[in-house]
């Protein structure tokens, strides 16, 4: 069989914003050998620039219009794939702005490197939420996996950084054994691994017949199984916390938003695209990862006393409310879905920002106890914090709380309401630890003060140290003899990002009406 | 015209801000005032309509109530979801007469706290808050609107048991607050079940109360392939919050903590005002909006009344702790409420006469159980300012250093135990009556449980109160005159319930009519 294969200057134009980061990438790390180790900090603005470029260049495709598909239907360039391009981008951008400050104090001299890999890893998740082809979204996923191991364990000489890593990497690795075992069911059952062409075999052969669907529905659950891992939903979450801990913190926003958005987006093109005629097969077992990730995910949370790690266990219960949004399996689902990625990942990218503030070193310094009385000393970055709490809890006026009432309201009108149900009752959860966090930035300002604060802290469990801390006494012995104040400086660029963040909270929380109409364009709304 | 509404809901909270700002010496007179404006204006609600020339009809029901405002406020729209929650307040009768009670007593909890002297300032500030948050919740007419205030009303109450309460009190403040959070998160999921379900249904989102009341939810939903009847399930999710509040069995086991460990006047609030929210969440929120719902769950809800209404007799039986075992009276009294509601929401063609009188009967029982449920534990808290103990056996022969509080408080307990011409006998007697076409078994339990009322209340009065004075408690002095003037006030108004109810029942009637009738409208089960 011949096959000719032509590529036209279109199909390298769809995929300008790959390539515009990959190539700064390969830029950063050139520029990196050539500077004196005193100017390497300004690689951070090539790497903003070229964050920026590619998001400008992803907006050009856009504009470019014709038809999405390129490569070979390899890549597309549809709504959905825009979306969550800029999503994507957005969340380097601020993840970047708030690495300068944080990676000098946990003494990374590589700078050249984490950049490079940074924009890798973005380079990654940008071409796995454009796929459109199982092949090319394991591509994206192994692309974005790689830098992400690397830059788990970044900080150099810590047992928990280096525990994040090699976690990180071998848990992924098995997931990505599933994925790829899932990928070639698919294929053995459908012929095809194009999404397109999965969808019209499917389609055609509706209802599936005994010879068909067991290879093709063993194949979903295991791709199901691979992406959900990504995704951190329950019960394929255990390395979130972990990772999530030891990993410097800008990554770990980073990791929290992007990996998520790529690899929803792309679970959503499998199963709500691709595998659209059968839906009623594959739902069964989304709404249970979703209830499973909400509930546990909140409760988890709620037990926690480090910070940094309660932010973990809540990235993962977002990542159920996200799944709500696949599992109706309608397309205001899916617009409501993007809606929250670009909701969430503000909120969260903020709330790690404040974290990587407060953090001493890697995992360590980010217990409730240093947050207590925060209020009074730092009352700007307690008031950002507080805002990017309050939206995560889903307060309303805030972004956080526009993305649960859509999503939830989805859910309903898909006639699914026990997913409206459990998504309320674990938000109910999700308000006892946030608002514990913000209890003890305001009200904890005399630790042994009046009988009322006594009272709550008590009340609050935060008596007693925490069991991370007793592993790390000496180290953290050593680092709190270090400082003397525990006022924080806010470098400008971490100021910036915290700042944009609570802005873009607060604003499209009160007006999210053209946010949410892009939204719904993308997945093709009327 | 006159924002009365408004006035009553946030006169108190600027009450509470004054406390803050104004001389601290003074904080129990501008808390006292505050709450005394408020308490004047409140009968206004009542006067209003009468002198407004319609007669005892004027009052209105949950379709046109007696009193309404109402500002747009979040008026939101992505695409095809809205959001609309309206700043709409209201009151028909059901309202007013909560409205009054609340007034009522956060007027006497506060003459009745002049003893506080830790941080008086801050503890009379969040009784007023408390205020804010329960008016809010008897005048909102907006389902939104209405839990937002039911939220509002936690914070002030969690501060006052956390921080002035007894020995357990942080221990009891984070029950009850984990208690009502988990009702609460059902709740608003019910709620936006029943928002987005309507609007789905009829092309028009509104959570205001005419709207919900007006338009059933019809069909089912499908649960985990499960298929339940839509307002079955809308019925049981918004009643889970009110169950926990009521309190029903078996989710009762905050309250005996929660009354044992807050401070007096904190008790009185939390039996007479904040118990009567779930009480008035069932009959307002669920039968309301829910009624085919209300009807397919009232079997069971009549067989939970009986059991709340005999198993909290049965513990206060051996209680050896006053404030507890008044508290477990208090399962058992709102066992009435529970049953006269499933009574008159039964299946089976009653006469709706019988529907009518148990509603009534559940209704006037709220009101009676407020006021005669406070007078004991006011009764409790002064004895307990003297003696500084509570344990029932402990005392003896009271009456012969104190006859002044032993006649109030027997008073209070002939009251609460449904003496003829006092309010509970009203309230028990109308429950009964038309409880029994509907469910005589379960009605048959509660009038027997009377005898176990009779003997909790009777034994303890005769231990503590009677008999030879035990020499330990011969330095006592009787109430003096600021501790008996909350007890006398509601003592009046016991009374007058119990020799004229009619004002209640006409108060009361126009709204209770219309869920009547709404009742009757609904198919009847195959019988």
């Amino acid at each position: 069989m011949a096959f000719t294969y032509t590529i036209t200057a279109g199909d390298w134009g769809h995929i300008a914003p790959q390539l515009t980061l990959l190539g700064v990438a390969l830029l950063v790390m050139v520029i990196d050998t050539m500077l004196p180790a005193r100017l390497r900090g300004g690689l951070v603005i090539i790497a903003l620039l070229g964050v920026l470029s590619a998001a400008a260049s992803a907006l050009l495709v856009a504009q470019l219009g014709g038809a999405p598909s390129a490569f070979f239907g390899m890549i597309t360039s549809d709504g959905l794939a825009i979306f969550s391009m800029l999503v994507i981008l957005g969340a380097t951008a601020l993840a970047l702005l708030i690495a300068p400050g944080y990676i000098e104090r946990q003494g990374i001299h590589q700078q050249g490197e984490y950049y490079a890999l940074v924009l890798l890893a973005a380079t990654g998740m940008l071409l796995m939420s454009t796929a459109s082809n199982l092949m090319m979204i394991f591509l994206g996923l192994e692309l974005l996996s790689l830098p992400l191991y690397v830059l788990c364990a970044f900080v150099p000489g810590q047992q928990i950084a280096q525990e994040s890593g090699m976690k990180y990497f071998l848990l992924s690795s098995f997931a990505s054994g599933f994925l790829l075992y899932g990928m070639a069911l698919v294929y053995g059952a459908t012929g095809a691994t194009g999404l397109t062409q999965i969808h019209a075999f499917v389609a055609s052969h509706m209802p599936l017949d005994s010879s068909l669907a067991p290879l093709l529905l063993v194949g979903v659950v295991l791709i199901v199984v691979g992406l959900a891992f990504k995704v951190s939903a329950i019960p394929f979450h255990a390395w979130t916390p972990d990772v999530y801990q030891g990993a410097p913190t800008p990554v770990t926003a980073l990791m929290s938003v992007g990996t998520k958005t790529a690899a929803l987006v792309a679970l959503a093109r499998i199963l709500v695209v691709a595998l659209g005629p059968i839906t009623s097969q594959w739902q069964p077992l989304l709404i249970a990862l979703a209830i499973l990730t909400m509930l546990g995910g909140n409760l988890l949370a709620a037990t926690q006393t480090n910070v940094k790690r309660m932010l973990a266990y809540s990235s993962i219960a977002h990542a159920g409310y996200l799944l709500i949004g696949i599992a109706v399996g309608t397309n205001l689902g899916l617009a409501a879905m993007i809606f929250y990625l670009a909701a969430y990942g503000i909120m969260n990218i903020g709330a790690f920002g404040v974290v990587q503030v407060i953090e001493r070193s890697v995992g360590f310094g980010t217990e409730l106890d240093r947050f207590r009385g925060l209020g009074a000393r730092q009352p700007w970055l307690a008031g950002a914090m507080t805002v990017f709490l309050l939206a995560l809890a889903g307060i309303p006026g805030t972004v956080g709380f526009v993305a649960k009432y859509a999503v939830f309201s989805a859910a309903v009108l898909a006639s699914h309401p026990e997913l409206t149900i459990v998504g309320v009752i674990a938000s109910m959860i999700s308000f006892y630890y946030y608002l514990r966090i913000i209890w003890a930035m305001y009200f904890e300002l005399n630790p042994e003060g009046d009988p009322a604060t006594q009272g709550a802290r008590a009340a609050l469990g935060a008596q007693g140290t925490p069991p991370l801390m007793v592993e790390s006494s000496g180290q953290s012995a050593v680092i709190a003899a270090k400082s003397v104040s525990m006022r924080q400086p806010i470098a400008l660029g971490a100021m910036l990002s915290l700042g944009l963040a609570v802005l873009a909270t607060i604003i499209l929380g009160i007006l999210p009406g053209p946010l949410f109409e892009l939204a719904r364009q993308a997945v093709g709304l009327p | 015209m006159f924002p009365l509404l408004t006035t009553l809901v946030f006169l108190p909270t600027i009450g509470a801000l004054v406390l803050m700002v104004g001389p601290k010496g003074a904080s129990r007179w501008i808390a006292a005032i505050f709450s005394g404006v408020t308490f004047v204006l409140s009968l206004w609600l009542y006067i209003g309509p009468l002198v407004g020339g319609s007669g005892t009809a004027g009052f209105g029901s949950i379709m046109h109530p007696a009193w309404s405002e109402s500002i747009p406020w979040v008026h939101f729209a992505i695409g095809t979801l809205q959001l609309n929650i309206d700043y709409h307040l209201g009151a028909d009768g059901l309202s007013i007469f909560m409205l009054i009670l609340n007034a009522l007593l956060s007027f006497l909890a506060i003459i009745g706290s002049w003893h506080v002297s830790n941080r008086t300032r801050e503890y009379m500030a969040l009784l007023l808050i408390l205020e804010t948050g329960v008016m809010g919740v008897f005048c909102a007419f907006d389902l939104y609107l209405f839990w937002l205030f039911w939220e509002v009303e936690l914070i002030p109450m969690f501060l006052l048991i956390a921080i002035w309460g007894g020995q357990r009190r942080e221990y009891a403040a984070w029950k009850f607050v984990i208690y009502t959070i988990f009702g609460s998160a059902f709740m608003l999921a019910g709620i936006i079940l029943l928002y987005f379900s309507l609007g789905a249904q009829n092309g028009a989102y509104s959570a205001s109360f005419s709207y919900l009341a007006s338009h059933q939810v019809a069909g089912t939903y499908s649960i985990f392939g499960i298929s339940i009847a839509s307002q079955l399930l809308l019925f049981l999710l918004l009643y889970l919050g009110f169950a926990i509040k009521l309190p029903m069995i078996p989710f009762h086991t905050w309250l005996p903590d929660a009354h044992t460990e807050a401070p007096t006047a904190v008790s009185v609030l939390l039996a007479g005002v904040l118990l009567k929210m779930g009480a008035y969440g069932l009959i307002r929120i669920c039968v309301d909006f829910a009624p085919q719902g209300a009807r397919d769950f009232a079997l069971p809800l009549a067989v939970l009344g009986a059991i709340n209404i005999i198993y909290g007799a049965g513990c206060s039986l051996v209680q050896r702790d006053m404030k507890k075992l008044i508290a477990y009276s208090s399962v058992s009294h709102m066992g009435y409420v529970i049953l006269g509601v499933a009574a008159a929401i039964g299946p089976g063609a009653t006469n709706p006469a019988f529907r009518e009188a148990a509603l009534t009967g559940a209704a006037i029982q709220m009101f009676s159980h407020g006021a005669v449920t406070g007078m004991l534990f006011f009764c409790v808290g002064v004895l307990y300012e003297k003696a500084h103990l509570r344990e029932i056996n402990a005392f003896g022969g009271l009456m012969a250093r104190m006859p002044r509080l032993t006649w109030i408080y027997t008073f209070a307990i002939m009251a609460s135990l449904g003496l003829p011409g006092l309010s509970g006998f009203v309230a028990e007697y109308l429950v009964y009556t038309g409880s029994f076409a509907n469910f005589p078994a379960q009605t048959i339990i509660a009038a027997v449980t009377m005898i176990l009322t009779a003997g909790y209340l009777l034994w303890m009065l005769k231990r503590a109160f009677y008999g030879p004075l035990n020499p330990r408690w011969a330095h006592l002095n009787d109430a003096n005159l600021l501790e008996m003037a909350p007890l006398v006030m509601l003592g009046v108004v016991v009374l007058f319930v119990g020799v004229y109810p009619g004002f209640l029942v006409d108060l009361l009637r126009p709204s209770l009519h219309q869920i009547i009738q709404t009742m009757g409208s609904l198919p009847v089960a195959g019988r």
